[in-house]
């Protein structure tokens, strides 16, 4: 059901009434204030840091999946790339020299589905 | 959900006595933890209001003085006025049906009593006036040509100071109701007599006084104010309105 939210406050609002934590006792397991809480899960205020974020889907017990749907809520809120992404595309030339030749290339959706089924592949 | 077939005066408020509103608190507890029922404990009115109710909170400043602590919003709403203390200004937020808004001024040290009888007070207004509200608001606007949809509760009514009981209005009654009713789940009636009766308790509170009947008085309100997590102000008028002890001018003030 929280993956039909359309941002991240109503997101990690929902996931929480789900499991009956309440605004207070959220924010008091993150350290930070109610308000400041409040006011993020009304999209209010952008998204925090991943560090945080990271604390949110521990408390919250998100799946793989619910995780990084949150991390793109919280990307697209703030207007940038998903904050699990810019350390794993910064720290790899190799990553950086794809996503680069993709952007020259124009690739489509049908090039990159191309390459994820080939990383599949190569997990099996 | 407990309130029904009720009587409601001509302007539809809900005509209940203290002994029905004592018994719907109770109908709540119940349903929502048995346990504190059977032993005098602290209410956990967070969780009893935002997930067992499941109305929805936020914080904001209510007003630039603290005049107003808690507010119950009940339709959506685009416009909701409240106070910016970096602009020191009004200023608009959304909010929708069913959420209660906290002054931040609650979250301050030492007002966690006052904050759990606000949100208990917000509580008793979904509870008891909802209907109401929602009816007057199709009906007529509440302050001038605005039909906002909320309930804005003073501080001085949530301290239980009412202009004289001749001149009150609809909506005194309905900040007394709410105010009884967030002191009935906070403090259930069948757990305050449940102490009353405890020979123990009452036994070493007269040890603590040393059996001065002048000081028993104070010091049960005390300790049934610890047991329940509610300030001195709000046990001592729980014990007047259930007839258990009587006010003094200056108790509790």
């Amino acid at each position: 059901m929280a993956n039909n939210c359309n941002t991240f406050g109503e997101f990690i609002a929902t996931k929480r009434e789900e499991k009956e934590i309440t605004l207070r006792e959220m924010a008091r397991k993150l350290n930070i204030t109610p308000p400041y809480l409040s006011d993020i899960e009304k999209d209010r205020r952008n998204p925090p840091e991943k560090s945080k974020l990271d604390e949110i889907a521990s408390i919250l017990n998100l799946s793989e999946e619910d995780r990084r749907f949150m991390y793109d809520l919280a990307g697209k809120k703030r207007n940038s790339v998903s904050p699990d992404l810019p350390d794993y595309i910064m720290e790899r030339d190799y990553v950086r020299k794809v996503l680069r030749k993709a952007m020259d290339m124009d690739a489509g959706e049908a090039e990159w589905l191309k390459l994820l089924e080939t990383l599949e592949k190569g997990e099996e | 959900m407990f309130l029904t077939n009720v009587e409601k005066d001509e302007n539809g408020v809900p005509i209940l006595t203290k002994e029905r509103l004592d018994y719907i608190a109770e109908c709540y507890i119940r349903d929502f933890n048995a346990a504190a029922l059977k032993t005098p404990q602290e209410i956990d009115i967070d969780s009893f209001v935002f997930n067992y109710l499941k109305l929805k909170q936020d914080f904001q400043y209510l007003s630039h003085c603290g005049a107003y602590l808690g507010m119950l919003v009940y339709n959506d709403t685009n416009k909701l006025p409240v106070y910016d203390p970096v602009s020191k200004k009004p200023k608009y937020i959304s909010a929708k049906a069913d959420t209660v808004i906290i002054d931040n001024s609650l979250l301050e040290e030492k007002q966690e009593c006052r904050y759990r009888f606000t949100v208990g007070h917000e509580a008793g207004h979904f509870i008891g006036h909802k209907d109401k509200f929602l009816q007057d608001m199709n009906i007529e606007p509440q302050f001038g040509n605005d039909k906002k949809p909320v309930v804005s509760c003073r501080a001085s009514n949530l301290e239980g100071k009412f202009k004289p009981y001749c001149q009150w209005n609809q909506y005194d009654w309905m900040e007394w109701q709410a105010n009884y009713i967030s002191a009935a789940l906070l403090m259930p009636k069948s757990m305050v007599l449940r102490m009353l009766y405890d020979k123990k308790l009452l036994k070493a509170i007269n040890e603590e006084v040393h059996y001065d009947p002048r000081y028993c008085c104070e010091m049960f309100t005390r300790v049934v104010a610890q047991t329940f997590n509610v300030s001195m102000r709000a046990a001592a008028i729980r014990l007047k309105n259930l007839s258990l002890i009587k006010l003094q001018p200056g108790f509790c003030n």
